[in-house]
């Protein structure tokens, strides 16, 4: 039934007043100091935890929403208060739970208490005996893996000194909203010359109350330390409320090493206005590996800044925009320093009707002499109802730049599906493996049983076209 | 006036922080004919364009003499208009600017006289010709969209045509069929009258059979382990480098 | 009165401030001496009434039709320090060919120029624009045209800078295997802001696109590159393609580019690339070895992006007008 419901406002959303719609809504919504003061209560915050919300609040009421990009006008910004309003009792029930997630769940062969868990339904996700080896084994290390919430109180210098510092709530309006009233998410601290053997997994944070949608994670990587931290989980994430906007600030030290993976799959009512940025030092290296499949509307761009000379960025994304879905993805990545170089590559597919934008920006300062950037592109589009855009943009302030951009658009040669299929393959399969093969560069820089999740995604896509 | 052409003693250079040549020297009288030999990454290239200024090599020891001139501080234009002349290994692609033009605004820079266009396209139109090279050429790009043997032609041309003292081919023969090295070394050999000197750099023995060498020198690991005569040709093309090496050690 | 012009079809992040540029728009236009020359007696003058009636505010213009033509049509505009409107429409008569120069010089204190393009059915235009002879405070020229049935329209335009200067291209590939091909060059120097848009809509089925530009920037050049390929519903079989590459002379310049593909198709190919980098090491050092001396070597490389283009320009005089602009922009 829920499914029903959004396709419905789908086509009903044409005659919202577009322009001013959000505006009033945002007013009226009573998103008040007040609210603001309630939650930091409930969360036991330090003064100046709700000095700076109350300042994101007064910039959050400041700014406009983004003339450009996907039509956000129809997010469930009512519902904003009622969730963040501590005990307001927006308890749901596994009954709730559209038929389509929990279906997802079952072909996923996800166990049935983590299915609530990620449902956002409240139940214990028992992943407590898993989360406590590995601290045990960070601890030895002298590495820091704590709640957000946790690292407020305990870590008050480290935060103030980080707690967006790289993300300011000026960024954009949903900056600032999350400013104002984030909750949950991860702290990682990793002290100087200290290699993390292990990916982190922000995973076995999910069962934290309002965890996943307004979560802020913090990473701070000393010099010369390295680690690969893995967000979120392949599993839909379903949530009564239609916002997430998180926050991920990165600082890398010089000489250190961060690998930032996510494959993003929220449920399709969902908008990701998600935003994740990262300041690396001299020397440093940043590299990202995102794969976006579900949500309604994304807008998400991880952004690199590259402050210290000669630290580099690589960027490599996937996009898969199916019916109903408006995927708005890509990344920036500002040079600072000298012999910065930054590689961007990304791949996207749409198809049901689906729209894929890639969007980039890359600047390339006054000072940061001798550096280099490369972005390339490419999209499939498999049939003529769905939508593919590119929109890069290249903003060079320095002569002594080596700037590359490439992007193709076009679709499944014929060819090769006739060759499968001349090979005895049915023709949804054969579309399904070009993908995965298309999809391939993502994959194979996921940890095995992320890119064994991410091609079923791709597989249940296909199925889905049949059914 | 003495008969050396070219004088490179003890040169050491290096790319980035990597040292390539590691005290080389050479000496090529006029008329000669020499090659260098040596196995891959022992530095052959590196020495081509170190003798034709190539600003990514720095030269951190030695001198480069040239006509009893000390060349070590000049350009890579300066250079040419002395005489010398490099063939490229990977020939730059030029699009805007015609075969054409590119040549006759080098002869008019190495000879220091303007170049009157029709006089000039008759003339090159014949090492054209000589090369087996159509003639349309001239018009395309400087190397658009060349085959790897045109691009080896299209050097060639510029060599007859810039008619150089010292004319250094860098792996010129690479890649080309027969009938193509034999076209290349007639070319070559045209260039030699007895004043003029080539420097060949090459693994085959073909082009080396057309243009019978005076001297053989063999570069390993940056350093020219052996200067002979050229029999030595036949022993490398059947042993490859592996005994140098040994006896070097020894 | 500021207006936006140059508007990003899809609009990206405000602080790279490329979505839109604005220009003074004039509210009377600055007397002065305007001449307009126009090689062929069968063109015929808009008459001042006629570009009232066009919704341009415009001074001067001309009605061409191609079935008209006798050889390669060159007209010239000059002003003595007045503002300059011109508002040309050309239509492109079923089965002709032809070709149309305009040029403008003096000193054009605004100038303001629009070309009305109606290419019909198995028609081909060739259409060559050189900006920047003229001196000018700000520059906007723009072409509207409009390509049917398996006609083809060649843009050849030279951006020779000026203090502001816009170039404004809308191209509907209207018709069936209907084809658009923009070849343009640039060269910006000192404080010179540019800011280059290139539309192509692709909306008849097998139709075919290009764009390329190439250039150099010097001194403090600004310069924005928009292009955009929209492939529209009903565009099957179409391809497009734009390529952008320019050369960064001067450490204080500043390049920017948005080459957009904008995409509901899937029978369609569509790419693009963009490159800016200063003067490639290996090509200097190329061509030195050949005995050219660097600052030649350098003025060489910079004529070698614009020199496809000034190639196309039927006229002598104006490729030596080119030449000698070179030979200025590289000594200043």
């Amino acid at each position: 039934m829920a499914e029903r419901k959004t396709q419905i406002a789908d086509i009903d959303r044409s005659i919202y007043d577009v322009k001013n719609a959000p505006d009033a809504a945002f007013q009226t919504l009573g998103l008040n100091g007040d609210i603001i003061r309630e939650i930091s209560k409930e969360k036991n915050e330090p003064e100046w935890m709700l000095e700076f919300r109350l300042k994101s609040l007064d910039v959050y009421n400041q700014l406009d929403l983004p003339p450009w990009g996907p039509d956000i006008s129809e997010v469930n910004l009512d519902n904003i208060v009622s969730y963040i309003k501590p005990k307001a009792g927006l308890s749901s029930s596994w009954e709730e739970v559209p038929e389509d997630i929990k279906n997802t769940f079952d072909r996923l062969g996800i166990p049935e208490a983590e299915k609530q868990s990620l449902a956002g339904v409240g139940a214990q996700y028992d992943s407590e005996v898993v989360y406590h080896s590995i601290q045990a084994e960070l601890e030895k290390q002298g590495v820091v893996y704590i709640t957000m919430e946790q690292a407020v109180r305990d870590y008050p210098e480290l935060v103030k000194a980080h707690f967006m510092k790289c993300v300011t709530p000026r960024e954009h309006k949903f900056a600032a909203l999350h400013g104002a009233i984030w909750s949950g998410g991860s702290f990682v601290h990793v002290p100087e010359g200290v290699e993390v053997a292990m990916p982190l997994q922000s995973y076995f944070r999910l069962n934290a109350p309002g965890a996943g949608q307004f979560e802020h994670t913090l990473i701070i990587l000393e010099k010369g330390s390295k680690l690969h931290f893995i967000e979120g989980c392949s599993a839909p994430k379903y949530s009564v409320i239609n916002l997430h906007a998180g926050c991920v600030e990165l600082f890398v030290g010089d000489g250190a090493s961060l690998r930032y993976s996510t494959i993003e799959n929220w449920s399709k009512n969902m908008y990701n206005l998600n935003t994740k940025k990262s300041i690396i030092g001299k020397g440093s290296k940043m590299e990202w590996v995102s794969g976006s499949f579900g949500s309604k509307v994304s807008m998400l761009y991880p952004q690199t800044v590259l402050q210290g000379d000669n630290s580099t960025m690589e960027f490599t994304g996937v996009t898969f925009a199916a019916a109903g879905q408006c995927l708005d993805t890509g990344a920036k990545a500002v040079h600072v320093g000298k012999n910065t170089s930054s590689t961007i590559n990304t791949k996207s597919v749409s198809k049901s009707g689906g729209a894929a934008v890639f969007r980039s920006a890359v600047r390339i300062g006054e000072k940061a002499d001798n550096s280099k950037s490369t972005v390339s592109c490419e999209s499939l589009m498999l049939d003529n109802i769905s939508r593919s855009d590119t929109i890069p943009a290249i903003d060079v302030h320095n002569s002594l730049v080596d700037l590359g951009h490439e992007a193709k658009i076009g679709r499944i040669s014929e060819d090769a599906i006739f060759y499968l299929m001349s090979r005895g393959i049915k023709e949804t399969d054969a579309k399904a493996m070009i993908v995965r093969g298309f999809a391939e560069p993502v994959a194979k820089e996921l940890p095995l049983e992320y890119a064994v999740e991410m091609n079923n995604l791709i597989n249940l896509e296909f199925e889905g076209a049949i059914g | 006036m003495s008969d050396i052409l070219l004088e490179v003693s003890d040169i050491r250079a290096s790319a980035g922080d990597k040292e390539i040549l590691k005290g080389v020297s050479l000496i090529i009288k006029k008329g000669e004919v020499h090659v260098l030999m040596g196995p891959n990454g022992a530095g052959k290239s590196t020495f081509a364009n170190v003798i034709m200024a190539h600003p990514g090599y720095t030269v951190t020891k030695g001198s480069i003499f040239f006509e009893g001139a000390d060349i070590s501080r000049e350009s890579a234009d300066q250079r040419a208009r002395r005489g010398i002349f490099m063939s490229f290994q990977q020939a730059v692609e030029i699009p805007g600017i015609t075969l054409e033009n590119f040549i006759r605004s080098s002869k008019a820079a190495v000879t220091g006289q303007n170049q009157p266009i029709l006089k000039f396209r008759k003339q090159l139109y014949s090492y054209m010709d000589a090369l087996d090279m159509k003639r349309a050429y001239a018009g395309r790009y400087l190397n658009v969209g060349f085959s790897g043997g045109e691009k080896k032609k299209s050097e060639i041309l510029q060599m007859s045509a810039l008619e150089p003292k010292l004319a250094i081919l860098d792996e010129t023969d690479s890649g080309l069929d027969v009938d193509a090295v034999k076209i290349v070394s007639e070319g070559v050999k045209r260039l030699l009258d007895g004043e003029r000197s080539v420097l060949i750099i090459t693994h085959h023995q073909r082009i080396l059979q057309a243009l019978a060498p005076d001297f053989v020198h063999v570069l390993v690991g940056g350093r020219i382990l052996m200067d002979s005569g050229a029999s030595l040709v036949e022993k490398i093309a059947s042993e490859g480098y592996k005994w140098l090496s040994e006896e070097a050690l020894v | 009165m500021q207006v936006k012009t140059n508007v990003l079809p899809a609009p990206t992040w405000r602080y790279i401030g490329v979505n839109y540029d604005t220009i003074e728009q004039l509210e009377k236009f600055r007397q002065g001496n305007i001449m307009a020359k126009c090689s062929d007696p069968a063109v015929k003058a808009i008459a001042p009434e006629k570009i009232a009636e066009s919704d341009a505010s415009a001074n001067c213009g001309y009605m061409i039709d191609t079935a008209e033509l006798s050889g390669t049509l060159r007209i010239e505009y000059f002003s003595d320090g007045g503002d300059l409107a011109d508002y040309s429409i050309i239509t492109a008569r079923e089965g002709t060919d032809a070709m149309a120069v305009f040029t403008c010089g003096g000193d054009v204190h605004f100038h303001n120029g629009l070309t009305r393009i109606i290419a019909e059915k198995n028609s081909r235009l060739t259409l060559i624009k050189i900006h920047g002879f003229a001196r000018s405070e700000q520059a906007v020229d723009s072409i509207l045209a409009n390509v049917g049935e398996n006609a083809e329209l060649n843009i050849i335009s030279l951006e020779l800078g000026g203090a502001h200067s816009l170039t404004n291209y809308q191209i509907e590939l209207d018709g069936e295997a209907s084809r658009a091909f923009i070849d343009s060059a640039c060269l910006a120097k000192g404080r010179e802001v540019m800011d280059i848009s290139y539309r192509i809509n692709h909306r008849g089925k097998n139709s075919v696109s290009s764009i390329t530009c190439s250039g150099a920037l010097k001194g403090q050049a600004r310069k924005t590159f928009k292009g955009t390929l929209d492939f529209r519903k009903g565009s099957s079989g179409s391809k497009g393609s734009e390529i952008e590459n320019v050369t960064l002379l001067d450490r204080g310049v500043v390049s920017r580019s948005v080459p957009i593909i904008l995409c509901t198709e899937d029978d369609v190919e569509g790419s693009h690339a963009a490159s800016a980098g200063r003067i490639d090491e290996d090509v200097l050092f190329y061509i030195t070895s050949r005995g050219i001396p660097m600052e030649e070597a350098r003025r060489l490389i910079v004529f070698s992006k614009i020199a496809p283009v000034v190639d196309k320009i039927p006229f002598e005089d104006l490729r030596d007008g080119v030449n000698i602009y070179l030979e200025n922009y590289m000594c200043d």
